[in-house]
Parts: structure tokens; C-alpha cells; sequence
């Protein structure tokens, strides 16, 4: 997954913001570490972004934070899951989730009236992937206990939800964000869920009430 | 905070660290481990072989730590080396710091011998006073002037050496600059003003330009 760059340079003509804003929000966090990549160049050294990450950051940064005091949108942006519970009945009355998801989930989340935020996106990520059409009701069913456990050890470390099938068989899986596998032929890569990027939007429909 | 322990070391101690509310070492003191607490005070000569996590910070002496520091306020007095990263709101330095890792805070006022890899500050305040290196500089509002009116400087100046009041720095880059006695691969900015004995490799500005006659440039543009 070679992805296109873009220097310091462009980004702010492109964008607008001057240097200080872009360092300050690095301060804040609101641009991960990971972002900055530093390449040398014929002009001596220079920074690099991932082009279409970071004008989408920047983007919504710009968007909101007329709204939003900068570290609201750090912690928006960050993949730590939020200390806030939420009753499922106004997660499906707000669209976040479908009801077809919300049952599915109730029989291994329990049916208790507030929902935690991991408890949350991982219904969120089960309607996603109904969504998609790509899976049944029933390989979510199997998805949901599968996340649910094993979401929690990647902690601070972000992670990609894959879903594989070979011969109508299928297989779920948790790898590190971005990390690159292979397999057997015969194995196709059904869904490939992008969890930090579930986490966002997650916090952003949240927050937008 | 009232149930917290204190944990001071006086005279030569060791340490293993842990959570307290005020950890103090006045003499010599190691501490093994890391360190949380609201208040952190060195007199004297300091070793943290962990991290430090504090609201406020004070050293007065020699301190090195081996992990990183994060303190909202932090003054140093004396001689620091830290190998991981400080992160801070105001961090005042004067003396001689080394840091391996980056420096981050909103207010960077300092005034000695600064050897950072990375130094990222809202307002960048530095007053040189013999030779730093700081790698990367950006913020918003970036400063460095030299020590003024020093004789003792004015002497080592006329003897050929690593001595002067100097910086050498990679790629500096910020809102409004203003150098003095820097030596610069690359100055990115808005408003940019070169003082005396500047040599800059590179100057991309977007409002004004304003070198003195005694520095050095190689290339300007204007974008």
C-alpha cells in the first residue's frame, strides 16, 4: 500500500494554515507522530504526510474548531475509547446503528440499558459490515465475540478488522493497523475495516447531537 | 492529594519512586524507577533512571533522567540531561541542556547551552550563551538573540574555537522568526528577520524579509 505524499510545502499553500498552527496541532495531538515523515530532499530535509489522511485531518480540524476547543478534538481523534455510556434506544433513534445490528448484538453485549463506548463501536463496526452487504447476520454473530475479546489487547495500538473467506468458509480477524498479510490462494479478503477510522466517525456522530 | 506520601531523599539516597505528592532530593540522590507526583524539586545532584510525571518541576543543580519528562511548569537551573522527551506548558531552562529526544510546550524561554534534537513551542524564547544545536525548531513565534554585553564573551570571541555565543540548527520554521548568531540550513516563515552573524542556507518567507548586513545568505525566495 504505497501511498501518496505530500511535502510540508504543498500542504500548507494548499491548505491555508501557516506553520505555527500545523506545529501546534501537532502538539495538541492532533496529528499523529506517524504522519511526519522525514525525508531528505535536494532542499536538505524535509517533512512528508500522507497526502489524503492529513488533508482529511485537517479538513475536519479546520471544520471544527469553531466549535470545538482543541483538545476535544484530540481526544476526538485519538484512538483511547471515551469514558461515556450510551443508551442503545438513542443510538438507534439518532441512526447511529440500525436496529437489525442492535439485535444482533444484544445477545452477546446483554441487554443492559447503557452501552459503554467499546461496547458501542463494536455495533457500530457489526452495522458497518451489514451495511456493506458483504457478510451475513449470522458471520456477525460470530464477528462480534471475536472483537469484543480481543479488541481490548491491542490498547493504545490501533487495529484493522479483516474478514476472509475460502471455499464459504469464513474467518475473522484483528491485525495491527496497516500491517500487510498474505495468504494461500483461494483466500479472498472479503472486508478490511479500518478501526481507527470506525473510532472517528464513531466520536464524531456522538458528538454531533 | 492530602493522602499521598512524600518522598524525600536529603543528604545520599536512593529511591525506587512510585506515586507521591512531593518528591525532593537535596544532595545526591538516584531514583530507580518512575516518578509521579504534583510537586518535583532537585537541590543538589539528581539521577531518575525512569520517567517524570509532574505539575511542577524545579532543578537546582545536576539532574539526568532516562526516560521522559512531563511537567506542566519546569524551570532548570544548572545542568540537565534528559534522553527521552520533555512535554511541559512553560518550560524555562538556563544552563546546560541536552535532549536526546524532542522538547514540546506552548512557552520555551531559555537562556545557555541548548543541545535538542527537536524542539516544538508555541512561543520560543532563546538567549545563547556558548554553542547550542537544536535540529528541528517550529512554533508560532520563534526568537533567539544572543547573550548581549558579556566581556568574558567578547574575549572567548577573539580566540579561534568552539567557543561564541552560536547556534547550529537544521531546519527552523515558524510564524514570525527573529535570529541572531545562527547558522541554518533551512528558515521557513511568515514574517522573517535576520539579525547579525547569521549564516542561512535557505530562507522561504511569505510577508517580509529582513537580513541584516553582517549575515550570510544563500538562497531566498519569496512564496
Amino acid at each position: 500500500m504505497e501511498e501518496e505524499l505530500i511535502s510540508k510545502k504543498d500542504l500548507l499553500e494548499l491548505t491555508g494554515i501557516s506553520y505555527g498552527q500545523l506545529y501546534r496541532w501537532k502538539r495538541k495531538n492532533l496529528l499523529p507522530e506517524e504522519w511526519f515523515i522525514r525525508k531528505s530532499a535536494f532542499t536538505g530535509q524535509e517533512t512528508f504526510f500522507p497526502k489524503q489522511r492529513i488533508l482529511d485531518r485537517i479538513d475536519k480540524i479546520l471544520h471544527m474548531k469553531d466549535d470545538l476547543s482543541l483538545d476535544e478534538l484530540a481526544d476526538m481523534f485519538s484512538p483511547a475509547s471515551q469514558a461515556i455510556s450510551i443508551p442503545m434506544k438513542e443510538l438507534i433513534e439518532r441512526n447511529i446503528v440500525s436496529t437489525n445490528a442492535a439485535k444482533a448484538a444484544e445477545t452477546y453485549i446483554g441487554k443492559s440499558e447503557l452501552y459503554t463506548f467499546e461496547q458501542t463501536l463494536c455495533v457500530y463496526i457489526l452495522d458497518y459490515c451489514l451495511q456493506t452487504g458483504e457478510i451475513s447476520l449470522e458471520e456477525g454473530r460470530t464477528m462480534l465475540p471475536t472483537f469484543l475479546e480481543y479488541y481490548k489487547k491491542f490498547k493504545e495500538q490501533q487495529c484493522d478488522l479483516i474478514l476472509l473467506r475460502k471455499m464459504g468458509v469464513s474467518v475473522f480477524l484483528l491485525v495491527p493497523a496497516g500491517g500487510e498479510i498474505h495468504f494461500e490462494s483461494g483466500v479472498k479478503i472479503i472486508l478490511r475495516v479500518d478501526v481507527p477510522g470506525m473510532i472517528e466517525q464513531l466520536k464524531l456522530k456522538l458528538i454531533a447531537i | 492529594m492530602g493522602d499521598k506520601r512524600n518522598l524525600i531523599i536529603t543528604g545520599i539516597g536512593k529511591s525506587n519512586g512510585g506515586d507521591v505528592h512531593l518528591a525532593k532530593i537535596e544532595g545526591v540522590g538516584t531514583i530507580e524507577g518512575d516518578v509521579s507526583c504534583s510537586e518535583f524539586k532537585v537541590d543538589g545532584k539528581g539521577e531518575l533512571q525512569g520517567s517524570l510525571k509532574a505539575a511542577t518541576a524545579a532543578i537546582n543543580g545536576i539532574f539526568n533522567i532516562r526516560g521522559n519528562l512531563q511537567a506542566d511548569q519546569f524551570s532548570i537551573d544548572g545542568k540537565m540531561t534528559v534522553d527521552g522527551f520533555i512535554t511541559g506548558e512553560h518550560i524555562r531552562m538556563n544552563g546546560m541542556v541536552t535532549v536526546k529526544g524532542g522538547c514540546e510546550t506552548e512557552k520555551f524561554d531559555a537562556n545557555g547551552r541548548m543541545n535538542i534534537e527537536m524542539l516544538n513551542a508555541g512561543q520560543i524564547k532563546l538567549i545563547l550563551q556558548g554553542s547550542s544545536s537544536i535540529n528541528e525548531i517550529g512554533g508560532e513565534e520563534i526568537e533567539i538573540r544572543r547573550q548581549p554585553g558579556s566581556i568574558l564573551a567578547k574575549w572567548l570571541k577573539s580566540v579561534p574555537g568552539p567557543f561564541g555565543n552560536k547556534l547550529n540548527a537544521g531546519v527552523i520554521e515558524g510564524d514570525t522568526i527573529y535570529l541572531e548568531h545562527t547558522t541554518a540550513d533551512i528558515v521557513r516563515g511568515g514574517e522573517v528577520k535576520i539579525g547579525p552573524g547569521c549564516t542561512i542556507g535557505n530562507i522561504e518567507y511569505k510577508q517580509s524579509l529582513d537580513v541584516h548586513s553582517s549575515s550570510k545568505i544563500i538562497k531566498h525566495v519569496k512564496r
